[in-house]
């Protein structure tokens, strides 16, 4: 019998051609026949095409029109000038008008500038009212009484400091 | 529709062209066409049921990435190579999900084929399908492909080598190693052909 390559057994059987004779035919015709009944059984393909067409690529299609363009790429100068713009608005709220007002002797509560205890924006602890130096542990133990005090008188109606 | 049925006819560069200026009708042909080279770059290397969802995967990106192909000749190897990207990406995102070794085991061991005659013929041909998709998931990729095109979708030399952008002669060479593999493989798998009195 000549001898046959499993290329040759699998061409003819492909091809349809009777002449298929030996081991390696009926080791071949199995495969092949599983494989185009598998192949037969499965989707062609264009039920998928017409899917990522429609489904999951709408997006990119609609993007992509009349092709795909990616979006251009933030360029330097619009980086510069939006850095700027921030810097310019940041700097005026820290340093202009609307920086927190102090509340200045002249709209404080009279009583309480001429009795010693609050001075430009700012209530004097205990030790300075009586015109004593504070110890570092007193200034530790004072400081935020003061300066809880001070952050109410600094937001508050002139007219109303003293009452609390 | 009759759109579609008159590109057929069209070469890859015509449709490929026609397709970046977004003619729906043209990317579904070139589609449709290479649909068969990149399921044969996905058998068996993955189970059935994320198939589908890869090939989707795969048809997306070389929808998106059209505008960056650059030989418009070299449409299947393009695809071929999206499709082992994607692959390559479900691998990773298996192995994060700490689940890949568990689902490609599960495709690699098949159960064994064996003939069956009688009413379990068909059972045990589709056994034998998918143990040969299994087997074919085990070969190079050029070994893999060829073949698939040629056992699954019954393509011939030439057509599989227009559309792989290979030579007739280099694609006869690669079948003819390729099943030299697959029936190693097929038979280690415990597949054996009955007698050739038994088969009729």
């Amino acid at each position: 019998m000549k001898h046959q390559s499993d290329l040759e057994y699998v061409d003819r059987l492909l091809d349809g051609s009777r002449d298929v004779s030996g081991d390696s035919s009926a080791f071949w015709l199995h495969v092949v026949q599983a494989a185009r009944a598998y192949a037969a059984s499965t989707p062609d393909g264009k039920e998928a095409v017409a899917r990522a067409l429609t489904l999951r690529s709408v997006r990119h299609l609609e993007a992509a029109a009349p092709w795909y363009r990616r979006a251009p790429a933030p360029r330097l100068g619009v980086v510069v000038v939006s850095a700027l713009v921030l810097a310019a608005g940041l700097g005026l709220i820290l340093s202009g008008p609307y920086k927190p007002r102090q509340i200045t002797n002249r709209h404080a509560d009279a009583s309480l500038v001429a009795r010693g205890i609050y001075d430009n924006g700012r209530l004097l602890s205990s030790s300075e009212q009586a015109g004593t130096k504070t110890c570092s542990t007193m200034r530790g133990r004072l400081t935020p009484k003061v300066k809880s005090k001070g952050a109410v008188l600094r937001y508050e109606n002139p007219a109303r400091v003293g009452v609390r | 529709m009759s759109d579609y049925i008159d590109k057929t006819s069209l070469d890859d560069a015509t449709l490929v062209a026609l397709a970046r200026e977004g003619d729906r009708s043209a990317i579904e042909c070139l589609f449709v066409r290479y649909m068969p080279v990149i399921e044969a770059s996905l058998a068996g290397r993955l189970p059935r049921v994320d198939k589908d969802d890869l090939v989707q995967d795969v048809l997306v990106g070389a929808l998106v990435n059209l505008g960056r192909l650059r030989d418009s000749a070299r449409v299947g190897p393009w695809f071929m190579s999206i499709a082992r990207h994607k692959l390559h990406g479900y691998y990773k995102a298996r192995k994060r999900e700490g689940q890949a070794k568990v689902e490609l085991e599960r495709v690699a061991d098949e159960e064994l084929v064996l003939w069956a005659p009688g009413p379990d013929a068909q059972a045990a041909m589709n056994q034998l399908a998918e143990a040969t998709l299994a087997a074919l998931g085990e070969l190079k990729e050029r070994y893999r492909v060829v073949l698939y095109l040629r056992l699954f979708k019954g393509l011939s030399y030439s057509d599989i080598g227009a559309r792989l952008g290979v030579r007739d002669g280099t694609i006869r060479i690669r079948a003819k190693r390729g099943l030299q593999s697959l029936r190693c493989k097929l038979v280690a798998r415990g597949f054996t052909p009955p007698e050739p009195e038994a088969q009729i």
